[in-house]
């Protein structure tokens, strides 16, 4: 296999005033062709701001302090704006969260997937057939018409089901889709997950959940990253990663998830202390202040190293764990 | 909802359609007589730019000066004998055609600068803002004169001047809503789908921005005509003798104390306040019909 998509070492950093303040320290992450990926982590984990320098989107304050971006073995960041926009939408897609406001209230929600094709060069009558098509294909019913509404006459399920044919529209290599699901309801939420899934499957695509619960997503990936305050901790194929967790974060989260077989578990337990803001500063490891494993090693900051079938951020291996 | 899809629906503005529009427009009282008087107001510069005015405007009847309203001068004539009836309509025409290319000229560099003072930030943003800054820092009448007494003038060098001094409410009014507009997620998505920055400026930015730019385009035209009579009441208008509202009612200034002479300053004058408030009278109608769409459909206009 090849890596479709390769991070290396990627930083992340907000200006504020004179200083910067990084948010996203160094991550390195390889995504191999047709490979389905989780990225988890709590909220203002950095999740979202690697992806979006994947994509060549970060907008001030938000710049790339450091790292590459290699997609198919060519470096975005050295890349001009010119030639990123062609690949945006084109070879990486991204779906996200809001789709109730996703969509330009003005425009009729074909033209907008009309429009996804013809700005990468599709001639517009072209472009209008497959826009019928792709309507039909993520589940709108009655494409010829709907097809002339305009967003607020649609539900958040379907203008998502918009978002994803703008955003499948040029049958990309890449797609991310950063928590696609959070803003609907729980029973939209699975039609929309299965939907993504079909239609990863059919086109092939190389595919990113990035979600805060990996609940929603073990089901759909090979493998699962786990971010901290703006690192990588652990990288494991999905089966390892729930079976022997490499890292105390890890294992904390999957401690964290409902598990509908076990009665006694409190549905949700909690992980002590406060998830960090990415900016904190920190010296060792990020996780040391909530960490119930740390020995005194934990004050130097433990690089991402080879554990079992995947890789791990931590001193203490599980084997030496207490309780 | 047009299919019917589980899910919540949540109420966001809907674009208003144009036959509702009217319809709203002419159910309000005050839309109803704003319209009625624009009308009126556009047929009367109609008439005089198409010449079909009952006399030509600049004719002059010597053995008829001074004469009072008659079925044949309906506002009288005035010192030299021109009808005073053709000059207001032709007054009219010549306000609103500077009015709507004073108007029209600062919406379009107004509006352009402002959107790309408020999108690109940094480097367009600084001299933009600079510019704008200086021009309003004059007094708009004053700023208007010293470019009218710069220029040759005729109708458009003055539309040109009334525009210059417009440019900076136009750039501030699209600015402010291009930031916000900026950081919405339609405009973010447009650049996530590769959509050139170009297209996203004309098909999503500017739709989204027309309701504000064309609210204040209705309260600059009255303005602008106001501007402009006040210029030719100085003498900076069209130079004599093209009829203009403003010279109209200033040259007669000097026929009032003469018995028989307070009529002739009121047919002009009133004319002039007249087009001036119908403006503001559809200015205030379409924000009011706004305010109301507002408030039923929680639009930010
Ligand atoms: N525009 C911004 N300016 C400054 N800080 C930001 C900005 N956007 C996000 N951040 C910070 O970056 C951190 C990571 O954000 P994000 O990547 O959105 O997290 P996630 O997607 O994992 O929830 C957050 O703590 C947030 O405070
Ligand atoms: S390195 Fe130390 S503090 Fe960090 S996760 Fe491992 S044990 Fe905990
Ligand atoms: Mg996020």
């Amino acid at each position: 296999m090849t890596a479709l998509l390769e991070l290396a070492d990627l930083r992340v950093s907000a200006r504020s005033g004179r200083a910067d303040r990084e948010i996203v320290h160094g991550v390195d992450l390889t995504v191999e062709a047709g490979q389905t990926v989780a990225v988890v982590g709590e909220s203002g984990s950095g999740k979202s701001l690697t992806m979006l320098a994947v994509m060549g989107l970060l907008a001030d304050p938000l710049h790339l302090t450091g790292g590459a971006v290699r997609l198919g073995g060519r470096d975005l960041t050295a890349l001009s704006e010119r030639k990123l926009r062609a690949i945006r939408g084109n070879d990486a897609a991204m779906i996200y969260q809001d789709p109730m406001t996703s969509l330009n209230p003005l425009m009729r929600v074909g033209d907008q997937v009309i429009e996804a094709m013809t700005a990468h060069g599709v001639p517009k009558a072209e472009a209008g057939r497959r826009m019928l098509d792709l309507l039909a294909r993520v589940g709108i019913p009655d494409p010829k018409r709907t097809a002339r509404a305009y967003p607020h006459e649609f539900s958040g399920g379907m203008r998502q089901r918009v978002m994803i044919a703008c955003a499948l529209a040029m049958r990309p290599r890449l797609l991310i889709a950063d928590e696609p699901t959070t803003a609907l309801d729980v029973t939209i939420q699975q039609q929309i997950l299965a939907l993504i899934d079909e239609l990863r499957r059919e086109l092939g695509m190389t595919t990113i959940w990035v979600t805060h619960d990996l609940g929603v997503v073990a089901r759909l990936v090979d493998r699962v990253v786990v971010m901290y305050a703006g690192h990588v901790v652990e990288d494991a194929p999905v089966r390892q990663l729930f079976s022997a967790p490499q890292h105390p974060y890890t294992k904390a989260l999957l401690a964290a998830l409902p598990d509908p077989s076990d009665d006694d578990r409190p549905p949700l337990a909690q992980i002590p202390g406060r998830p960090p803001a990415a900016t904190d500063p920190v010296e060792g490891c990020p996780f040391r202040p909530r960490c119930s494993q740390a020995v005194d090693a934990c004050a130097t900051r433990p690089p991402l190293q080879t554990r079992m079938q995947g890789r791990a951020a931590c001193w203490v291996p599980p084997h030496e764990w207490r309780n | 909802m047009t299919a019917a899809v589980a899910g919540q629906q949540v109420p966001v503005a809907a674009p208003p359609t144009r036959t509702a529009a009217w319809r709203r427009l002419l159910r309000s009282p005050a839309g109803l007589v704003g319209a009625v008087l624009v009308a009126l107001v556009v047929a009367a510069a109609v008439t005089a730019l198409l010449g079909m005015t009952p006399y030509d405007p600049i004719a002059q009847h010597p053995q008829a000066r001074l004469q009072p309203p008659s079925t044949q001068y309906w506002f009288g004539t005035d010192q030299f004998g021109r009808d005073v009836f053709s000059r207001s309509l032709a007054g009219v025409g010549n306000s609103l055609r500077v009015a709507v290319v004073a108007v029209f000229l600062s919406a379009l560099v107004g509006t352009t600068a402002g959107i790309c003072a408020g999108f690109y930030g940094g480097k367009v943003r600084g001299p933009v803002l600079a510019v704008t800054n200086v021009l309003f820092a004059f007094p708009p009448l004053l700023l208007a004169l010293t470019l009218a007494a710069t220029f040759t003038r005729n109708w458009l060098t003055i539309a040109i001047a009334i525009a210059i001094v417009y440019v900076p409410i136009f750039v501030r009014v699209s600015r402010g809503p291009v930031l916000s507009l900026r950081e919405t997620d339609f405009i973010k998505a447009a650049r996530v789908l590769g959509i050139p920055t170009w297209r996203i400026l004309v098909r999503h930015l500017l739709p989204n921005l027309a309701a504000i730019v064309i609210v204040q385009v209705t309260l600059s035209l009255s303005w602008a005509v106001l501007t402009e009579a006040a210029l030719s009441f100085l003498g900076l208008g069209s130079p004599p003798p093209a009829p203009s509202l403003g010279s109209m009612c200033s040259t007669p200034r000097f026929w009032l104390v003469r018995p028989g002479g307070t009529w002739r300053r009121r047919a002009p004058s009133s004319s002039s306040s007249w087009s001036g408030s119908i403006c503001w009278a559809t200015g205030c109608a379409t924000l009011s019909t706004r305010e109301m769409d507002a408030t039923h459909d929680g639009s930010p206009w």
